[in-house]
């Protein structure tokens, strides 16, 4: 819409028609107005509507954040476990070590490794890409299985210390030598038992990583060339499309904020002390 | 004599020996880059465009024929002035921050506070880069965009330090001897509260130069031709398959440095508040 090949008279009959020639307070007020109408103006660089721009990509990001946040909760909360019955043991000391390197490792960094072992030398899987999974959904699944894995595992290191220390405060707790005694078999105890008495600190954290999946994907889709969210952001930063730029910020916002009242209350069903805490302190 | 008693530790830690020779040597390699490096970071060679690594090229050539090694040494001096930078900054202001809300109380502390609250809520690494995104990508604004985000860190440490440090006996009798709020505060609190500020100063370092590497990575750092560890990893992406060395040197270095400060910084903090450490087992 907007090029740099442009006459003066021109440019300014655009300035005017994007409203760029009202004080930045008129702007910013009418921005608002406008988002109570469900209308975040039009992207400078294509003419579209930006919420039809967003809701082309968010499919993408989508479909890598649910997978990876699937592959992180699984692989943090196992390894966590794991770390946590086998405590001091060498299987806890290096699950421990591979939590470290997922916390160190940038997205990117491993991001790369991933596609020079698995796209490069190996050629099992594609470096790259996307492909909607209602028209192909193995080959979406196999496009998004490295990103969802990168995007997975920096989770699940985070999550698994969590998992682990919370874990260890509970096993040495009476209620589970009683469950002990009675004979139950471990997989009972540990999942029905410990796992759901740790789970308070838990829930907590994967509301939190909410925000890190979503900052993480940003990166990630640019390693991976897939169209999401996090490339449209780069883009039009890049591009100067501030209506886009500022509809994604708004919306991550939202996504935040609506995520942790979330975690907030399903914190207060699965331990009832905590609600009963608040309700006391007032 | 808490450098005799780091030396005399570090030999029944390894760890912490390991962690610390791994950074001197890649500070050192920072600041003798010119020394070391056999050519210039910028110098093309068409005749050597893409080259395996051999004796002349360590660590091969890039599409340009420019020395990866070269490029890898001076990309560490870019990654720690941005990263040593921003964290100095950050400790500073929010060291600052955190001591007189802390001292004080009150509402200037709860405003202070929420502020800094609302700022850790969001991502730091996605607040870098919306920073970045509107002041426009160089480096003195990366520095700026990475400091303004680790400022609430040290703020809210140095904020619970101080305020718990408060109510103990030698703040009174500092009080009671007519000390001034201002002496109190620079020669009775910061000393206490500096050893854990330094600590975690060390390991954010690790932390801003993932942000550095990372906005780098998405082209909002240092541009084009200025070595950094990320770009190089972004302008390598489209030789993966012809050339890996372009991207496994600069990336091995990053995770090296990464890990050693997230390393040092861990050990430090076992010696300096041991507490954590029982905790955490």
């Amino acid at each position: 819409m907007l090029t740099d090949r442009m006459t003066f008279q021109q440019k300014e009959v655009q300035r005017k028609l994007f409203g760029f020639d009202q004080p930045l307070v008129v702007q910013y007020g009418q921005w608002m107005g406008n988002i109570v109408q469900g209308n975040l103006g039009v992207s400078l660089r294509s003419g579209n509507n930006v919420v039809t721009e967003i809701t082309q990509v968010v499919p993408a990001t989508v479909q890598l954040g649910v997978f990876g946040g699937f592959i992180g909760i699984l692989l943090g909360v196992f390894i966590g476990i794991i770390s946590a019955v086998r405590q001091h043991t060498l299987v806890d000391k290096s699950l421990r070590f591979v939590a470290y390197l997922g916390i160190s490792l940038p997205e990117f960094w491993l991001g790369t490794l991933l596609i020079l072992l698995f796209s490069v030398t190996f050629q099992i899987l594609p470096a790259g890409g996307y492909v909607v999974f209602s028209e192909d959904p193995i080959e979406s699944l196999r496009v998004t299985l490295l990103p969802a894995l990168v995007l997975g595992f920096a989770m699940a290191a985070f999550l698994s210390r969590v998992v682990r220390s919370s874990m260890l405060e509970i096993l040495r707790q009476d209620f589970l030598v009683v469950a002990k005694s009675k004979g139950l078999p471990v997989r009972t105890i540990l999942l029905k038992h410990a796992l759901r008495n740790a789970a308070a600190p838990i829930i907590t954290l994967i509301g939190l990583q909410i925000a890190f999946l979503i900052s993480g994907s940003v990166i990630i889709e640019e390693v991976f060339v897939r169209p999401g969210l996090g490339r449209l952001l780069i883009r039009s930063i890049f591009q100067r499309d501030y209506p886009v730029v500022q509809g994604i910020t708004l919306l991550f916002a939202v996504i935040f904020v609506t995520t942790n009242l979330i975690i907030d209350i399903i914190r207060g069903i699965l331990d009832p002390r905590v609600g009963e805490a608040e309700r006391l302190g007032k | 004599m808490i450098l005799k008693g780091l030396i005399h530790r570090s030999f029944r830690n390894p760890v912490l020996l390991i962690s610390s020779i791994m950074i001197l040597l890649v500070v050192l390699s920072a600041i003798l880059a010119p020394l070391i490096t056999p050519y210039d970071p910028s110098e093309m060679n068409s005749k050597v465009r893409l080259s395996a690594p051999s004796v002349e090229h360590w660590f091969g050539t890039d599409q340009f024929g420019r020395d990866v090694f070269t490029r890898v040494i001076y990309g560490s001096r870019l990654s720690l002035q941005i990263a040593i930078t921003a964290v100095f900054t950050a400790v500073v202001i929010g060291g600052i921050i955190g001591i007189l809300s802390g001292y004080y109380g009150g509402w200037l502390d709860a405003i202070t506070i929420r502020i800094m609250d609302v700022m850790v809520a969001f991502p730091s690494l996605l607040l870098a880069l919306f920073l970045v995104a509107i002041l426009g990508p160089d480096i003195k604004n990366l520095i700026l965009a990475i400091s303004l985000t680790r400022i609430p860190y040290f703020a809210r440490l140095t904020r619970a330090e101080v305020a718990s440090l408060e109510r103990r006996p030698f703040v009174e009798a500092g009080r009671m001897v007519g000390a001034t709020n201002f002496r109190i505060m620079i020669f009775h609190l910061l000393p206490n509260v500096f050893p854990l500020i330094l600590v975690f100063a060390t390991m954010d370092i690790a932390t801003a130069v993932i942000a550095e590497s990372s906005l780098s990575y998405l082209g909002l750092g240092a541009q084009p031709p200025t070595p950094s560890w990320g770009r190089m990893l972004t302008e390598a992406r489209g030789f993966l398959g012809r050339a890996a060395w372009l991207s496994i040197y600069p990336g091995i270095f990053l995770m090296v440095t990464i890990i050693s400060f997230n390393l040092l910084g861990d050990s430090l903090r076992d010696i300096v508040d041991p507490r954590l450490r029982r905790s955490n087992k």
